[in-house]
């Protein structure tokens, strides 16, 4: 057998080897094991609750560091959370988080929650309910996502709606649907 | 390409089968009659038809209840601005008697022909195997952009965002 072939085949055993370790390495590995829904909620809460102390860094530090953080009007990375997060604490204070009830499957969860704030330049204080989606991974948040309609804040800013706050849906909670914005 | 078992094979695949079914028998209760998953399972698709008389419902429009709903539904309120289109890219979360669902909305403005596709967020509570409570978040801004030609549709993204994405329009986190 010319050595040149010998060496290829020798080479190719040796990948077919290495592939198959590999493959029954991944295969051995077991996948970390969902968090408990304690965990997974006091997580969640204590992340969302860091809005109030402006920890940035108890915030960002909840999540992964690939992790995904999207909102009506972006889809930023990790990167960027710290930024982001000091840019609405330098433009709001006395923040309110009020945390409603988790619907939790494995590593996913869901919960509805109320983002309060004052406005420092113009006084203007608006209450939000918000609706989250998420997952965790190692402990850590990788994805989340959170929808609030962008009408709700601007109209209790301009003293179009009412606030309260503390009452956790959609629309501020006295709100009774009209036919008005339905589509 | 899949092949039909041979004998000694469908035997295992029955035993295996058997033995799941009994394990599965015993290590889980029948569901109740509020299982959110029996819900989505067989009645879903047609929630609207599965409503409880006493449903609680929450929009960014505001609060409804079917009292409400029906004097809306009278005036013609419902497709006043658009019409419906259908919705896509359900992805539940599941517990208990609730669940959440995310999903894609679509519809076309009536005045412009403009569609529109907006990704929600809801959350239900079954009991009787009818919905009581359900509550929607979504950001109504985003039909409303995408009438102007200020936002794009979604594209073929597998999963949905509030926002649309890749798009050269966007906001600071939170006004």
């Amino acid at each position: 057998m010319p050595r040149t072939l010998r060496m290829s085949s020798l080479r190719l055993a040796a990948a077919v080897v290495a592939a198959f370790a590999l493959l029954r390495g991944a295969a051995a590995a077991p996948a970390p094991p969902p968090p408990s829904r304690a965990e997974l909620v006091g997580l969640v809460t204590r992340t969302l609750k860091s809005w109030e102390t402006g920890d940035a860094a108890a915030f960002t530090s909840a999540f992964t560091d690939d992790a995904v953080w999207a909102y009506p009007g972006g889809r930023i990375r990790r990167g960027s959370f710290a930024d982001t997060f000091n840019g609405l604490c330098a433009r709001k204070r006395d923040i309110r988080i009020y945390v409603g009830d988790f619907i939790v499957q494995g590593a996913e969860f869901a919960v509805q929650y109320q983002f309060a704030a004052t406005d420092r330049k113009t006084g203007r204080r608006w209450a939000v309910g918000t609706g989250v989606r998420g997952m965790i991974r190692d402990g850590r948040i990788a994805v989340i996502k959170e929808y609030w309609d962008e009408h709700i804040p601007v109209g209790q800013a301009a003293n179009t709606l009412p606030l309260d706050e503390g009452e956790i849906f959609p629309a501020p909670a006295s709100v009774v649907m009209t036919g008005e914005r339905i589509n | 390409m899949r092949t039909k078992p041979n004998g000694r094979g469908a035997i295992g695949v029955l035993l295996a089968c058997g033995f799941g079914l009994i394990l599965t028998a015993v290590a889980s209760p029948a569901p109740g009659p509020d299982d959110a998953a029996t819900f989505i399972r067989t009645r879903e698709a047609n929630r609207q038809d599965f409503q409880d008389p006493d449903v609680r419902e929450a929009y960014p429009f505001g609060r409804s209840d079917p009292a409400n709903d029906k004097k809306l539904a009278q005036a013609g309120a419902f497709d006043a601005l658009t019409t419906y289109d259908g919705i896509d890219h359900k992805h539940f979360i599941v517990e208990g008697d609730r669940y959440a669902v995310e999903w894609l909305y679509h519809a076309t403005w009536k005045k412009t022909g403009n569609r529109q596709a907006e990704a929600s967020l809801c959350f239900a509570q079954v009991r009787n195997q009818l919905l009581f409570r359900w509550t929607e978040y979504f950001d109504d801004t985003v039909g409303e952009l995408q009438d102007r030609h200020l936002l794009p549709l979604y594209g073929d993204e597998k999963e949905n965002f509030p926002w649309p994405g890749p798009s050269k329009t966007a906001r600071i986190y939170r006004p």
